[in-house]
């Protein structure tokens, strides 16, 4: 009996023998993006902070990610968390959080920065995702056909100045089930401060003294979870929401954008995304 | 859910066993509850904002054991509502992450649920839940412990981790496979049961199932695919030699190819060494310790780079402190490399001597030092480290002199004056590596850091006692010096109460020279204990093993309640 008991034992350090994958050379190649159109954009919010000394090198992924996606993939950064905390004073005293940004980092357990969010969708279980995994959240994403698409309309010119008047329209490409919302936000690029550092290759250490926020989120302009769409999606038809707002005046027009997106109310998993200049 | 568990494991074995099931089982379990009312206090900068509007926070468990014959079972119910501040938010949620059932004879033990086990030291797998640290990777599944022979043991494991509450599912984390033997000679071979010389020896095999065989990560400006290794394999050994007062004990951990994000996605082996040899006789010990760790991250889930799902546990060398400011500066393990030694003497005077007076004298030396390893690039165009390559080339033992972690020289002396007073004494000089260990780049340096510590009880009568602490850290970096005092009445055996505050008497802002102050008082009553405080909590490290959870500033009223029956 207990000479069986080792045989069978023996079989099994047998198979976990086995269980062992020694690689060869080249371990990488390098991925070539081929774009389709009929795929569906991609949100990557990248929840930051300018005391985060990992939020740097993870938003120059992000970055990168937009550049080889061409379109495919919008960026949005969201200062939330314990590394965008504001000092009483000195150089990192700007307060660049939004309470829907922060909101959203709570509701979502983004936990700490970096983290982000790609459309929202469940990533190993959970849609709170460490920078590392990011390309290949995107890359899963990026493979969905389109479901629904999005067009921006915006009225704003330098005299009607500080007031904007947005149309949304939503249009399904397939009867999904459930109920859809829409979230629309400002964004703002070419924001200049301090910005905490440990990556060399980003920028000086630990301090960056003039770092460039990009795309960050300035406003969300109709609520955390925006506005329902429908309930009932109804591929014939266009559905529009409009949205009158203004800007604040120390923002700077020509640097913001709009961002919309339409997600499905219960599971929050965003289905479209749209960006669109302020200033063409 | 909850209730269909308890059913199951409890309700069951009622039903087959009847009255006597009950006769002769034993229940056994415990329980622990810490809450904390949170305060804003603009002085640490706590606002409503820092507490997420969060200000009462409770975590808490309860573990129930019932074993009968050679059957048992257990489970665990575990609560965080939410969370306490500086422990991982994921675990906001309840229910119950912990249970088993259990079968043992005398050749055989299985056990189906979760469990936890460790393999020699754990440099290739070990489980375990530590409440101070928040942390638990316990395996869900199955493990099998076997004793063919008398000084043979052989173990076979086959589960998933925990990772907070997120269920296993879609691959979201590896499955691992393990498999242990263990030797002991002088059980194995009767003619050395009674000798005085023990050996005995082991070995194991982990291997890590990860689904996917490829991925892509960002390189700024290009995406790379990675090829990944599905099943990482770990294998090692170990001996353990004993002769009288004297052993020694070495262990010898490798792993194959595992990029991840803990190592840049490289493609190195791991290896990992860790030898101890200890001489002890009355009144005299001697322990020298080294390890050698390069690229020994282990985990089931590869793209996880905190706490979680570690299948390895890499043993501490470094002494840990229980004084607030020796506490301070603790060392974390570095899993991508480090090599450590320590050595600890403890010795004493005997009683009656000149030197020991009529009660003797203790004495702990110790000293531990942990440097980076010593890495040099594969080739001369690619850096060490570049993700998708072999990272950097390495020999063991060889150590980057330069790149100081962590230093510890301390001597505590230990003196009883008379039946009411005795006192300890004691020094400190750390070497704290703060961008290195708290993980930081060029931002803080290191830190050097002088410790006192004087602890004077005295017995004033049986029923009551009072211990005093005064403790000083002087140092030129990070906040500067520090001063700590603590005063404790014990009224034996149920009550005390304390007293303590430690005040940043150096710290180079002026308006940052903060007294964090402690009021607690508790009441022990058999095997529970009742602790209430008040006070505020300095911003640090708090590190079991080498394991080390952060620990941010916080102003409140803390009830803790724990208990076993």
């Amino acid at each position: 009996m207990k000479f069986r008991v080792l045989y069978l034992m023996m079989a099994l350090a047998g198979i976990l023998v086995v269980s062992c994958d020694k690689l060869d050379q080249p371990y990488s190649s390098e991925k070539v993006i081929v774009l389709d159109t009929n795929k569906r954009k991609v949100l990557l919010e990248d929840y930051t902070g300018m005391k985060c000394v990992n939020c740097p090198a993870a938003t120059a992924d992000a970055e990168a990610l937009v550049d080889l996606y061409k379109g495919q993939v919008i960026l949005m950064t969201v200062h939330a968390g314990y590394f965008s905390e504001p000092d009483a004073s000195g150089h990192y005293s700007t307060d660049y959080r939004v309470t829907e940004g922060v909101s959203w980092f709570n509701d979502f357990l983004l936990i700490s920065n970096p983290m982000g969010m790609v459309n929202r969708a469940p990533y190993n279980g959970k849609p709170a995702i460490g920078s590392g995994s990011w390309a290949e959240a995107v890359a899963s994403v990026a493979q969905e056909n389109e479901v629904a698409s999005i067009r921006i309309t915006t009225e704003y010119t330098p005299l009607s100045r500080h007031h904007i008047n947005t149309t949304i329209e939503t249009t399904f490409h397939s009867e999904l089930p459930g109920a859809y919302n829409l979230t629309v936000c400002i964004l703002e690029d070419s924001i200049v401060g301090w910005q905490k550092n440990n990556d060399p290759n980003v920028g000086t250490v630990p301090d960056i003294e003039n770092y460039v926020f990009n795309d960050m989120l300035r406003a969300v302009l109709n609520g955390t979870y925006g506005e329902q769409v429908t309930n009932a999606v109804d591929t014939t038809l266009t559905y529009s929401n409009t949205y009158v707002y203004t800007i604040n005046d120390s923002w700077n027009p020509d640097h913001l954008s709009l961002v919309a997106f339409v997600f499905n109310s219960e599971t929050k998993e965003i289905i479209q995304v749209e960006k669109q200049h302020l200033v063409e | 859910m909850l209730k269909g568990l308890i059913v199951v494991l409890f309700s069951v074995p009622v039903m087959l066993f009847g009255q006597g099931f009950l006769e002769n089982s034993q229940i056994s379990g415990s329980f622990q509850s810490d809450a904390v009312y949170y305060m804003t206090d603009s002085q640490l900068g706590i606002t409503d904002s820092t507490l997420d509007g969060k200000y009462f926070r409770v975590q808490g468990f309860t573990d129930v054991n019932y074993s009968y014959k050679n059957f048992s079972a257990g489970l665990r119910f575990e609560a965080y509502l939410p969370p306490l501040l500086g422990y991982d938010q994921e675990y906001q949620g309840y229910g119950v992450p912990y249970w088993y059932v259990k079968y043992k004879n005398k050749l055989i033990e299985v056990t189906a649920g979760n469990f936890y086990e460790q393999f020699g030291n754990g440099m290739i797998f070990r489980t375990y839940q530590d409440w101070t640290l928040g942390y638990d990777n316990s395996m869900r599944g199955l493990r099998v412990k076997l004793t063919p022979f008398s000084g043979v043991a052989i173990t076979g494991v086959v589960g998933v981790q925990r990772t907070y509450w997120v269920p296993f599912k879609d691959n979201n984390r590896g499955i691992v496979k393990g498999l242990d033997a263990d030797f002991y000679l002088n059980d194995m071979i009767s003619s050395l049961s009674s000798s005085k010389f023990k050996l005995s020896f082991g070995g194991s095999f982990v291997s890590d199932f990860q689904k996917g065989k490829s991925m892509e990560i960002v390189v700024p400006p290009k995406i790379y695919e990675l090829n990944l290794p599905e099943n990482v394999a770990t294998y090692g050994g170990r001996l353990n030699l004993n002769y009288s007062g004297f052993n020694f004990y070495t262990e010898y951990a490798h792993k194959i190819n595992d990029p991840s994000a803990m190592n840049h996605y490289i493609y190195k082996n791991g290896d990992g060494w860790l030898l101890t040899a200890s001489y002890s006789r009355k009144n005299f010990g001697l322990t020298a310790k080294t390890k050698w760790i390069d690229n020994m991250s282990y985990k089931s889930n590869r793209s996880v780079t905190n706490n979680a799902l570690d299948i390895n546990y890499l043993p501490a060398v470094t002494k840990e402190h229980t004084y607030f400011l020796a506490a301070m500066y603790p060392y974390a393990t570095q899993p991508t490399g480090e090599v450590g030694a320590s050595a600890e003497l403890i010795f004493s005077l005997p009683k009656n001597s000149k030197l020991g007076g009529k009660y003797g004298m203790n004495f702990a030396i110790n000293f531990s030092q942990v440097n980076n390893i010593k890495r040099s690039q594969v080739n001369d165009t690619t850096a060490i480290n570049t993700p998708g390559t072999l990272g950097y080339k390495s020999t063991p033992f060889a150590v980057d002199w330069k790149d100081v972690f962590y230093q510890d020289v301390n001597i505590e002396v230990t003196k009883k004056f008379n039946k009411k007073w005795k006192g300890i004494f004691a020094y400190y000089y750390q070497t704290y590596n703060k961008d290195v260990i708290e993980g930081h780049l060029d931002e803080y340096g290191t830190v050097y850091a002088n410790i006192g510590v004087v602890d004077i009880t005295w017995n004033i009568t049986k029923k009551y006692s009072i211990r005093g602490e005064v403790q000083g850290l002087w140092a030129k970096q990070d906040k500067g010096n520090w001063m700590a005092g603590m005063l404790e009445l014990t009224i034996s055996p149920k009550w005390f109460i304390s007293v303590s505050d430690q005040w940043n008497i150096g710290n180079p802002v002026s308006n940052l020279q903060l007294h964090y102050y402690n009021f607690s008082a508790g009441f022990i009553y058999n095997t529970t204990r009742i602790a209430l405080s008040y006070g505020r909590q300095r911003e640090g490290v708090v590190c079991v093993g080498g394991v080390c959870r952060y620990v941010p500033e916080s102003t409140g009223f803390t009830l803790t309640i724990n208990s076993s029956f």
